[in-house]
């Protein structure tokens, strides 16, 4: 397969591209969904195809398939689709060269998949799903998802690199709905990493099972989240999401290039208070030592990762660059390309994006606080380029003279980033770890993302009732 | 015969190495696109690509096993997979597929041109694009254009044995303007199954200009109760991610729904009739069977404001006891319409019947209120509940019967049950804006009264 792929980069440059990378996926993966007690979707997943990116002329052409002997005869039709591209275009796109890789990284799994029977599996998902059911009666659906999967990638340039990289995902997902008369809740948990079986220890995740269905009753009894504009304090997910979705697309260089980000422009602003920094970091690691979960080797177009500081001190000193964007800009490249998948071209994409930890304990961070919120965990994030941001929230406490009160339902937080980012008063000494995805680009691709970071304080954000 | 029935015939013939399997079923799928975008006033790329995926779903007893595959050759690994996990999986008393019925002929859905489409004709139209959109007054352009070859074929050990083949030519714009750090965006997407009616791409530029610009001036919103029009794209987001599910058959048969035993009921206001349009050759992905070779019809979902009918696939048909409305898809939450997932039961093209007025009716009636084309945040909402939250991605204040600029900040918060009660009017007919979500939801311009902004 080697050779194969290496010709088809040949034969890209021949027929004039100054530039081609492939990139050949080979996932095997499997996933029990259950859903009040009925098993949903019991699938095993074998996907291969590559995906060929040409350079002709200063434009992009692009071909696809699941059959590499097919993918080699269609090269002819992206190179002339780059070029039909370039003839109406006055500026040429350059990516510049950079240090070439030969690599084969394989991230180990210490309980692999093979060691527990699928029967074994099945069994722990319906016991995930029955579990809410014994202990409430007011439970009306359990949606729990059990998800493992082996992937290799293999990356080549024109310019010399080759990389193999292999990984295990595991994961478990949750979501319990709850009905009291006319009212209804939810909450949604994960637990996974990129590891084996040891990234979800089945007794854990039951533990975390029990311990939402406990939230469920109390949010049942809960009052309404109140609205307006409120000091608060985030907890990590939700800190998390608001360096990700509301600040971290706006770092992105196809943004900037794109004229769809605020922070065009703006390094070397104040885009926050001087509390905070925020940091890229995709060879992160999570207390467990496992690899957080947007981590890799190497970015989708052969990069070494490495984390890169966007925020320091609440200054802006970087975007976040593939090779294009940083060609483009004059920056350096940050490794920060990826792909869903072989079908789909590079897009700039965070990996374990978190602010910083500081100095506050929890108990630190609400003391200030005389009439406010604790927000905790989000549910769903949206952002705009014009620097405004949408977060669902699934749980609210009330803040009453620096102590944590009464809980109330969940609700949504919004506002404009740049503002809220400069009311960030003080953040949290206590790092968490958690699994995420990011959705982005036309068609959208999936990437997996760590969630990551400590609580945070804000002196006021606009909430919706 | 054609090229994807014979893969599947193949594959379906391994069905009798297993002595245990009691039916089989094999979808397979192969979508070819070619793609053009122009990014900043100039051509960026083009794209050929050929997907192609297959799925087989096993029943061993009542136990049902999935796999999927990306190559033909995998076939036979496939059906192995899918059986495996058959025989691990818990029996379901309502595992079935569906027997052999008489489908719709749906005319209008393939164009030899879009297949045969020439690079030049999408080229032409970007460019139509592009120079409709004034370069002096506005920060960035973006535009994709594609056309799209799909074909699909479905076949089952009880003799179904349905393939179909559709064409889209569809075209999405986006652009920015921007005024010191008052950055805007505008956007608009449009697709057709034929070039006997084009995308106005001009046009598209056009508007989306104006949105942008208009926008510039940006306005404050009181926090208050009041009139709020959505356009198209926006019932699209709010109603395609929190209403379209609260009508189907597997959330109603778990409870999931605000909209549980109210068949019958008065659900909405006169003005609400919401019918799943699976015949329409205007859908998204359209044909006569439904993607588990099940007839697809017309469902009249709410009449008049009144609760007739839920949507079921074959799974949640046999539970409830009745018929399935062809309404089984293979979809997850965040992707389009895959091979990869296993079919569930999800809208063809659910859509609000138009209504009579104009938006410039409904603008007109408006004394403080606001427009929201675009708005952030629908697919957090809850769907048992209905409840919701969303801020906005482009919207505009309107004062007195006049739209007078922008917004960029608010939360409008209000659940499903209580919006479809509160909307005073209907708009006309509008073009197809691209559906491409699980589930799919089409209409006009909707007024809705007293709807809470968080200003």
């Amino acid at each position: 397969m080697e050779d194969s792929i290496e010709n088809i980069i040949e034969a890209a440059t021949k027929l004039g591209a100054s530039y081609a990378d492939l990139r050949f996926d080979k996932i095997y993966s499997t996933r029990i969904q259950v859903r009040n007690k009925e098993v949903t979707s019991f699938r095993t997943l074998f996907e291969q195809g590559s995906g060929l990116r040409v350079l002709v002329d200063g434009a992009w052409g692009f071909t696809m398939s699941s059959d590499l002997e097919k993918l080699a005869s269609s090269v002819s039709k992206a190179v002339k689709l780059a070029r039909q591209s370039a003839s109406h275009r006055t500026e040429r796109i350059n990516v510049e060269e950079q240090r070439r890789f030969k690599s084969d990284v394989e991230w180990k799994q210490k309980k692999s998949h093979d060691t527990v029977g699928i029967e074994e599996k099945v069994k722990f998902a319906l016991e995930v799903n029955k579990r809410p059911r014994d202990l409430s009666e007011n439970i009306v659906m359990v949606d729990n998802v059990y998800f493992e999967e082996d992937m290799s990638r293999w990356f080549a340039n024109s310019e010399g690199t080759f990389i193999k990289h292999s990984k295990p995902v595991t994961a478990a997902t949750l979501r319990l709905v709850g009905k009291s008369g006319d009212l209804i809740v939810s909450r949604s948990r994960a637990l996974g990493g990129l590891a084996g079986l040891e990234a979800i220890p089945f007794d854990k995740f039951l533990q975390i099972t029990e311990e939402e269905t406990r939230n469920i009753e109390d949010l049942l009894k809960a009052k309404p989240a109140p609205s307006g504009d409120l000091p608060a304090v985030l907890n990590y997910d939700l800190g998390y999401t608001l360096a990700h979705e509301a600040f971290g697309h706006l770092c992105e260089g196809d943004s900037i290039l794109q004229g769809d980000s605020i922070l065009e422009g703006k390094i070397g602003e104040q885009v926050a208070s001087d509390l905070v920094t925020i940091i890229d970091d995709p060879t992160m690691k999570e207390a467990t030592g496992i690899p957080a979960y947007g981590s890799y080797p190497f970015d989708d177009e052969g990069i070494k990762a490495a984390p890169t500081t966007l925020v320091k001190g609440g200054k802006l000193v970087s975007y976040l660059h593939g090779r294009e964007t940083a060609s483009k800009l004059g920056q350096k490249v940050t490794g920060n390309a990826r792909v869903e998948n072989y079908k789909r071209l590079p897009l700039v994409r965070m990996s374990n994006i978190y602010i910083k930890p500081s100095t506050f304990s929890e108990e630190e961070l609400f003391e200030d606080i005389q009439n406010g919120v604790y927000l905790v965990d989000a549910r769903g994030g949206q952002t705009t380029g014009q620097g405004t941001f949408h977060v669902g929230v699934q749980m609210v406490y009330l803040i009453k003279n620096g102590e944590r009160g009464e809980l109330r339902r969940g609700t949504a937080i919004a506002g404009r980033t740049l503002d809220t980012l400069k009311k960030i008063d003080a953040v949290g000494k206590k790092i968490s770890y958690d699994i995420g995805g990011c959705g982005k680009g036309d068609p959208e691709q999936m990437v997996r993302c760590g969630s990551n970071g400590p609580p945070i304080r804000v002196s006021s954000i606009t909430i919706g009732g | 015969m054609n090229t994807l029935l014979t893969i599947g015939e193949n594959i379906l013939k391994e069905h009798r190495k297993f002595e245990d399997l009691t039916a089989t079923e094999v979808f397979l799928e192969s979508t070819i696109t070619t793609t053009l975008r122009l990014e900043q006033w100039q051509l960026k790329m083009g794209e050929t690509t050929e997907e192609w995926g297959g799925a087989v779903r096993a029943i061993v007893g009542k136990g049902v096993g999935f796999s999927t595959f990306s190559n033909a050759s995998l076939g036979s690994k496939a059906i192995r997979a899918a059986v495996k996990n058959a025989r691990a999986a818990p029996p379901s008393e309502y595992a079935t597929f569906p027997s052999v019925e008489k489908v719709p002929n749906v005319q209008g859905i393939y164009d030899k041109k879009v297949e045969d489409v020439d690079v030049e004709y999408l080229t032409d139209e970007l460019l139509q694009f592009r120079d409709a959109a004034d370069k002096k007054r506005l920060h960035s352009l973006i535009g994709t254009i594609r056309a799209i070859v799909r074909e699909i074929a479905i076949l089952n050990t009880q003799g179904v044995k349905y393939a179909s083949k559709s064409t889209k030519l569809t075209f999405g714009g986006e652009c920015h303007a921007k005024k010191g750090d008052n950055l805007t965006s505008a956007a608009a997407t449009e697709y057709s199954s034929t070039t006997r009616s084009p995308i106005d791409t001009r046009e598209i530029g056009e508007g989306i200009m104006k949105d942008a610009l208009l926008q510039l001036d940006a306005k404050k919103v009181r926090s208050e109760n009041m009139k709020v029009v959505l356009h198209p794209l926006a019932v699209r987001e709010i109603f395609g991610w929190v209403l379209a599910p609260e009508f189907l058959a597997h959330n109603i048969l778990k409870k999931e729904s605000p909209f549980v035993d109210k068949i019958g009921e008065k659900i909405g206001s006169e003005q609400v009739t919401l019918m799943d349009m699976g015949l329409s050759p205007e859908a998204y992905y359209p044909g006569g069977f439904d993607d588990e070779g099940y007839p697809r019809k017309n469902t009249m979902v709410v009449e008049k404001g009144v609760l007739k009918s839920f949507l079921y696939d074959s799974t949640t048909a046999k539970e409830a006891e009745t018929e399935s409305t062809g309404n089984s898809g293979r979809f997850s939450a965040y992707s389009r319409r895959n091979y990869a997932f296993p079919p569930v039961c999800s809208t063809n093209r659910l859509t609000f019947q138009p209504g009579t007025a104009t938006l410039e009716e409904m603008i007109e009636d408006v004394k403080y209120g606001v427009y929201l084309k675009y708005p952030i945040g629908a697919h957090s909402g809850n769907v048992a509940s209905g409840i919701f939250n969303v801020a906005p991605y482009i919207s505009f204040l309107i004062e007195n019967g006049e739209i007078v600029g922008g917004i960029k900040k608010f939360v409008m918060s209000s659940n499903t049950p209580e919006l479809l009660k509160k909307i005073t009017m209907v708009g006309k007919k509008v073009k197809n804006e691209a559906l491409e979500w699980n589930e799919q939801v089409s209409g006009p311009h909707l007024m809705i009264e007293d709807v809470k902004i968080v200003g």
